[in-house]
């Protein structure tokens, strides 16, 4: 699969964010391409551009020229293009059709009308080589993130297409699901299929990729070739807005060295457990959160770090041991009033028709004044009268932790905050992170994103 | 335990409705909750099929013979509410076998070998898709309406009630677009506006006990059908 | 690519599919506790129309297609007949979905009043098995009364079947279907196209 961009210009209908300006660009059978750049440069435009979601779906006048093997991509239709080009997305939770795990990964062969018997033999053929083993007959919503991911991938696989186009698979996933999907990359590049792959998580891919594009609000500002890329350093990609190329582990650091802790000054965990017999999900923790310090929970999946979140958010009552919060013993209604969450999506919590009036939403007599002070703390104020559902990823947060400090809520948990956000905002969400902590909050951070780890954390939590 | 065609069991369920439509709840009534209960152990669905029947008697047993003990509003009120539900119960039974008893991609594949449009079968399917992630979804949200104090209790309401509504409404409406959005782009980049007709993984025909149990059903309602013109019901 | 305006495509498709459930739900929850209750039960259509409205207006806002409103009622009145709920629902509830359909169309799903007149005959579709009831109680419920006298059996039957509680019905799903609708107008206005999610 050759790819030929020829002076090609877009613009989506509602915003500025994503245009592309003058993009010329060629890729030739078997390479792999990252396209990295920070939020808005365009790069997941170009993946759109390339599997015709652009213009049919997402609307939007596009210039110029896109040739795969020398054919006008404008000239296919949807499932044309689908036998050509596959399409792996962001989200595990909202890319599957079917319920069940067969059912899905033979979901474009049924699609395309393929004759039974054949359906069955490529099925067998995609399980065996993607070792699918243990995956068959599944209920998919049972499923891990990067379980998910994996069934999403053999879906397109199937299809056997000469390009794959992946858009950041990696954001929601942990560890390892970031491992099994580099092994489902590895795969298919030694097969010599087409990968272009848009990117924040740079890391897993250094040793596959061939040349990386560098987008700049909508220009392809460099090209690198692959050996170049591995060579450079942490610094100069951070320089670019990238992150780092490099596996990483942030280093442990001591926190009982720091200060006097007093007992009224922490979240003490003392033998808490949840859940009876076989369904315990946390077993005898006995841990201490101090006031002012960040502490990153972390831990393989499924080892109970949501439910320890909820747990101190108040939704779920401890089978055994207790929590103390400032040398008393705390109830899960008390918790609710003190604890707030920003969830990994947090649409979920955001309920008012403008900025300024999610802040005081629930607030009692005039708070529109302290609603200024906040928002400007964290640089929101000139969106205050926009709606919360416009604001990018990294606002939408910062929001959701306005929101925690007009509450005036003491503990502040936050669950995977850098899924998807970029160099540039991952920093200055560590950023804020710090100015709470500075504040006196206690601040419990459930994450896997090492460099994020480095950058902000006082402590770090293992729940192996 | 045997397995019937996803197609025997619609076809099955329409004559239950032409049934329902056509005879007056009566004796003939607990005739096809027999039947009814016959076929749901047949297909291995025992504990429920079995519960079913129990309400049904045990329904019954009151609209026989508790219900004339009663008298004035109560009597009334309660004669209607049984009324509807034997007008419905048999369907409902049935159906309940059904749902219980077939895969989401068997029945899908069946209506595709019926030629049903794919503007039917495509909301249809994304239908029960959706049905566990609305429940996720819903989880969080009054995970988050919990952490903001807002609450759904009538107190609250009578003192906040545009607070409740907007949360109530916005952010499932929100992420529900948002699924809707996700869902899409996935299904259209696999093809799934292809016109050509749908095909499946899996083996779907009619056998041998799919005409023994159609049979069955059929005969029984032209028994019914028989007696009742026949005046003697 | 598909740029039929008035055909539905497969983005359309799968969003009549999410809507279709939260139309489902929103009937449920609101009126569940009404056909659970065998006093109220003939109120189930003023319950199920308490929730759908804002649901209803952002639907017919993203999907500004006939065809969209129609296949609602066609994917609820063949889900209904599969879960074994009255034919006169799941048919009343597909006629009045075509009706609404059309009527909103008439002003392409753009003109407010228009809109909200649609929903009202989207909310009378449920009321079809109560109809149905009315006009062929005996065939219902005769069965339970075989004991008593042709007085008192006559009596009943106009008892079950009161002028009052039909009114009740068809006046209350009215009127909670408009000030619902009006919810829903106003919640376009106020934060569905602010929020973007309404095109």
């Amino acid at each position: 699969m050759n790819i030929d961009f020829r002076n090609v210009s877009f613009s989506y209908p509602n915003r500025e964010a994503g245009a592309l300006k003058d993009i010329n660009l060629k890729i030739s059978q078997g390479e792999f391409v990252l396209l990295a750049g920070s939020s808005g440069c365009g790069k997941t435009t170009v993946t759109r551009i390339l599997n015709g979601l652009i213009p049919g779906f997402y609307g939007g006048k596009i210039e110029g020229n896109v040739f795969l093997d020398g054919c006008e991509i404008r000239d296919y239709k949807s499932y044309e293009l689908a036998f050509l080009v596959g399409s792996v997305f962001q989200n595990p939770r909202t890319q599957f059709f079917n319920v069940d795990t067969d059912s899905e990964i033979t979901f474009g062969l049924e699609n395309a009308g393929m004759p039974t018997k054949k359906i069955n033999e490529v099925f067998d053929k995609v399980t065996k080589e993607l070792e699918l083993g243990n995956l068959r007959a599944k209920d998919i919503f049972k499923l891990s993130g990067g379980e998910k991911q994996k069934i999403a991938f053999a879906s397109v696989y199937a299809s056997a297409p000469e390009l794959y186009l992946i858009d950041e698979p990696s954001a929601n996933l942990d560890t390892l699901g970031i491992e099994a999907l580099k092994k489902c990359l590895e795969k298919i590049k030694s097969q010599g299929k087409t990968v272009v792959i848009a990117e924040h998580r740079l890391y897993y891919l250094a040793q596959l990729v061939d040349r990386v594009i560098y987008l700049k609000d909508g220009r392809i500002e460099k090209e690198i070739d692959g050996d170049t890329f591995r060579s450079m350093s942490v610094e100069a990609l951070n320089q670019m807005g990238l992150r780092t190329n490099q596996y990483f582990k942030a280093t442990k650091k001591d926190v009982k060295k720091c200060r006097e802790i007093t007992d009224d000054k922490t979240l003490s965990l003392k033998k808490l457990s949840i859940g009876y017999g076989k369904k315990r999900v946390l077993n005898n923790l006995n841990h201490d959160f101090y006031k002012g310090k960040i502490c990153c929970v972390t831990g393989r999946n499924g080892v109970g770090k949501s439910t320890l979140l909820r747990t101190v958010c108040g939704f779920i009552k401890r089978s055994d041991g207790n929590i103390i919060l400032n040398g008393k013993e705390i109830s899960p209604k008390e918790l609710k009033k003190k604890a707030f969450m920003v969830m990994q999506d947090v649409n979920y919590q955001l309920f008012a028709d403008s900025v300024l009036n999610e802040c005081i939403l629930g607030t009692k007599g005039d708070s529109k004044d302290k609603a200024g002070k906040v928002l400007k703390e964290l640089n929101l104020l000139e969106f205050k009268d926009y709606h919360p559902n416009t604001l990018s990823g990294g606002q939408k947060q910062r929001l959701a932790i306005a929101v925690s400090l007009m509450m005036n809520k003491e503990i502040i948990l936050f669950d995977e905050p850098t899924s998807g956000l970029d160099y540039k905002n991952m920093r200055l969400c560590a950023d804020f992170l710090k100015k709470l902590a500075n504040k006196g909050k206690i601040i419990i951070v459930v994450t896997h994103d090492e460099e994020f780890i480095d950058c902000c954390c006082d402590e770090i939590y293992n729940l192996a | 335990m045997i397995t019937i065609d996803p197609r025997t069991k619609l076809i099955l369920i329409i004559i239950t409705v032409a049934f329902s439509m056509l005879i007056p709840t009566g004796i003939s009534t607990c005739i096809w909750i027999l039947i009814t209960t016959f076929l749901g152990i047949l297909l291995g669905r025992v504990g429920k099929t079995l519960k079913a029947t129990l309400l049904f008697g045990i329904l019954w047993f009151v609209a026989i013979y508790i219900l004339p003990e009663i008298s004035g509003t109560a009597h009334t009120s309660l004669l209607v509410w049984l009324g509807l539900v034997f007008k419905c119960y048999p369907c409902c039974m049935l159906a309940g076998i059904v749902i219980g008893t077939t895969k989401i991609s068997e029945f899908m594949a069946a209506m595709a070998k019926w030629n049903v449009p794919r503007s039917i079968v495509i909301p249809l399917a994304i239908m029960f898709r959706y049905f566990p992630t609305l429940k996720e979804d819903w989880g969080h949200i009054s995970d988050a309406m919990a952490l903001r104090g807002i609450s759904l209790s009538p107190v609250y309401f009578l003192k906040n009630p545009l607070v409740v509504i907007e949360a109530l409404y916005l952010p499932i409406l929100v992420t529900a677009s948002k699924t809707a959005d996700e869902l899409s782009a996935s299904a259209i980049t696999r093809g799934v506006e292809n016109p050509k007709m749908r095909t499946s993984r899996l083996d779907i025909r009619f056998r041998m006990t799919d005409g023994v149990i159609l049979f069955l059903f059929l005969f029984t309602f032209a028994g019914i059908v028989m007696f009742y013109a026949g005046g003697y019901v | 690519m598909n740029n039929d305006k008035k055909r539905l495509n497969a983005k359309d498709l799968i969003i009549t599919g999410v809507f279709a459930l939260l139309f489902l739900m929103a009937a449920m929850l609101g009126g569940g506790p009404f056909a659970t209750v065998p006093t109220l039960t003939f109120y189930f259509p003023i319950g199920s129309a308490i929730l759908a409205g804002p649901i209803f207006m952002l639907f017919i806002a993203k999907v500004p297609k006939q065809g969209a409103l129609a296949i609602i009622g066609a994917v609820e009145c063949i889900l209904g007949t599969l879960t074994g709920m009255h034919w006169g629902m799941n048919f009343g509830f597909l006629i009045c979905c075509i009706i609404a359909a059309v009527i909103a169309g008439i002003k392409k799903f753009e003109s407010p009043v228009f809109n909200l007149i649609a929903y009202l005959v989207y909310c009378i579709g449920p009321m079809g098995t109560y109809f149905v009831f009315f006009f062929n109680r005996e065939s219902w419920i005769s069965f339970m009364l075989k004991k008593g006298t042709q007085e008192e059996y006559i009596q009943k039957m106009s008892e079950t079947a009161s002028p009052s509680i039909m009114i009740t019905m068809v006046v209350g799903t009215l009127v909670v279907a408009a000030l619902s609708g009006l919810l829903g107008l106003r919640l376009m206005r106020k934060q569905f196209i602010k929020a973007g999610i309404a095109a």
